[in-house]
Order: structure tokens, then C-alpha cells, then sequence
């Protein structure tokens, strides 16, 4: 999984890449705010990021709120770095669209901890999403069989949207995606036998 | 409470937020001493200029690091430096400033130490 850090402190920004890399994760690191919203809005953005409040050119809060506002296709999930004693930020933080936030000073097993829930998080969304985009395939198959088919009493052609007559093995394939297989059904195979001999 | 016969760094607090790794916390203690002339430059000119936004963000920037390094008087030092700083206290931010730097400088003699040295040249 990727991660993004966005810390101007080199000292934090050294431990969060270290510590992170060190459980398995790859680590992407930026120094500013401005920065950090430009990878989290870029191809193959890292779904979480872990941001530290006070940068250059934009706080990790107002990356939030941007990426929250621009409501990215994957959302990611964004942990805040806050500083120790401050409640007010904390609140701030969660409601400009932070999922979590840690306080500094940290200790790098409570980050991994929480690195560690928002991966889950992560995981339990994407399953969702998947799931969602199932149903809504199936869906779309159910509501094109749905509803009265004209069938020709005669040649059994089925009459399509663009008011074309078409074989109904090709109808039902293109809307459901079945396979057809072509044999001879013994009551035809009489009557065929019988028009054959007749003929001959 | 922290006085000034305690180091000034607390090297188990810092290993214990490390999660015990020690080569991240030598890493971690070479880029802050390399790093931590420039760093008090940068406040000690905001300090003198009275740019005190940037004297509270050169603070800031401090007192995060000092945490993580388990500096701990030296990181209330540069809190309340930044704390005066917000507030716009231009008078007090000089002296909380001159403090801050004692023990900064307790912390550059503590890197130079015998004790830090060996522990570094392991």
C-alpha cells in the first residue's frame, strides 16, 4: 500500500518514512502543503496520507478540505499530526475531513497502529466498492431483460430496441450474456426427416 | 521536574518512542545535530527582527523535533517561545528565547560528550 507523508520537519519526516517503510509500506515523502494536495489529486494518488498541521504554502487541514471538497474518485484516508494539548485542533482536523489524527510528539508504535486502521479501513472500502459495482452489473442485466419482449408467432425472431428483427439466441446473448449451443430437438428432427424424404 | 543537573536529553524516552530502534534514533539525532545550526539561526534572526509570526513558526518547528527526541525541557522552552510569539509578546519573547538557548546549548555539549560519542561510534 502507499503511503504519503507531508512533513516540513526533516526529523519527523525522517521517522514517519523510516518507521513506515519499516512495516512493509511504500513511503512516498513531500515537504510542503501545496505539495501533498498535488499527489493526492495525481494519477495512482496514495490512499492514505499522513499530514502534518503546520507546513509551507497550505496546512495539512486545508489539504483536507480541498481534497474532501474535490471529492476524488478514490477518497483517501488522511491522518493529521497535531501538536500535544491542543483539543481545539483536534476537532478542526476532523471537521475540515480528517479521518484520524496523532499527536506529536508520537510514538511510532501508536503510528503504525493507526497507519495500521486506516489500512484496514481502506481494505473494508475498496471490498464495498467492488461489491457495490457487482450489483450494480447485475442490475443493468436484470433491467435489460426486463419487460415484454414481441416475438414473431412464426419465425420466433425478437423484435430489438431499434425495431429490428433479430435471432433471439443473439437478443438474449448481447443482454445476458448466455451462450448458445445449436442441435436438432427430436420432434425437428422428424418433421425435417419427413419434408427430406418428401422432397426426395 | 526536569532540572538543570538532568541530561538534557532523555535517550530511553526517545529509544521507547522509537519503538526500540536504535539505528533510527542515531539517524534521527545525526540529521537534528546537522541540522539544528540553521535551525536556531533562523529563530534567533526572527527574535532579533521581532518577526515574531516567524520567531512562533521557527519555534513550532523546534519544539516538534525536540519531542520526538525526547528533549523534553528543551521542547517546553521552545513552546512557550512560540506561545509568545502567537500572543505578539515582544518583550517576553527575548528572554524565553535567551533560556531556550541555554539549554539548546546544554544539548550541542551533551552531543559532544564522551557518553554520546561512544554511544554513536558503536
Amino acid at each position: 500500500m502507499r503511503i504519503l507523508v507531508a512533513d516540513d520537519d526533516p526529523i519527523a519526516r525522517l521517522l514517519l518514512e523510516t518507521a513506515l517503510r519499516k512495516s512493509g509500506y511504500d513511503v512516498m515523502a513531500v515537504t510542503t502543503g501545496a505539495q501533498a494536495l498535488r499527489v493526492l489529486s495525481g494519477p495512482e494518488a496514495p490512499t492514505l496520507a499522513v499530514l502534518d498541521w503546520m507546513m509551507p504554502e497550505l496546512t495539512g487541514v486545508e489539504v483536507c478540505e480541498v481534497v474532501r471538497a474535490a471529492s476524488l474518485p478514490a477518497s483517501p484516508y488522511l491522518i493529521i499530526l497535531t501538536s500535544l494539548g491542543a483539543t481545539g485542533d483536534v476537532v478542526r482536523a476532523l471537521e475540515a475531513g480528517a479521518d484520524d489524527f496523532i499527536t506529536k510528539p508520537f510514538e511510532v508504535d501508536e503510528l503504525r497502529a493507526r497507519v495500521s486502521v486506516g489500512a484496514r479501513i481502506i481494505g473494508l472500502q475498496q471490498q464495498l466498492n467492488d461489491r457495490v459495482l457487482a450489483l450494480e452489473d447485475a442490475l443493468a442485466h436484470v433491467q435489460q431483460l426486463q419487460g415484454l419482449i414481441p416475438i414473431c408467432a412464426w419465425c420466433r425472431k425478437v423484435r430489438n430496441d431499434g425495431n429490428f428483427w433479430e435471432q433471439v439466441e443473439g437478443y438474449l446473448a448481447k443482454r445476458s450474456g448466455l451462450q448458445f449451443t445449436h442441435a436438432i430437438c427430436p420432434p425437428c428432427r422428424e418433421k425435417a426427416s419427413a419434408q427430406f424424404k418428401g422432397s426426395a | 521536574m526536569t532540572g538543570q543537573t538532568d541530561p538534557p536529553i532523555d535517550l530511553a524516552l526517545a529509544l521507547r518512542r522509537l519503538d526500540g530502534d536504535m539505528d533510527l534514533m542515531e539517524e534521527i539525532f545525526r540529521t537534528f545535530q546537522a541540522d539544528l545550526p540553521e535551525r536556531m539561526s533562523r529563530l534567533r534572526a526572527a527574535v532579533e527582527r521581532g518577526d515574531l509570526p516567524e520567531t512562533a513558526r521557527a519555534a513550532h518547528s523546534l519544539r516538534g523535533a525536540l519531542g520526538l527526541l525526547g528533549a523534553e525541557q528543551a521542547r517546553r522552552l521552545a513552546e512557550q517561545v512560540e506561545a509568545l510569539g502567537a500572543a505578539g509578546r515582544t518583550a517576553d519573547v527575548a528572554s524565553a528565547c535567551q533560556a531556550f538557548e541555554r539549554e539548546v546549548a546544554r544539548i550541542s555539549a551533551f552531543f559532544s560528550s564522551p557518553e554520546w560519542s561512544s554511544r554513536m561510534c558503536r
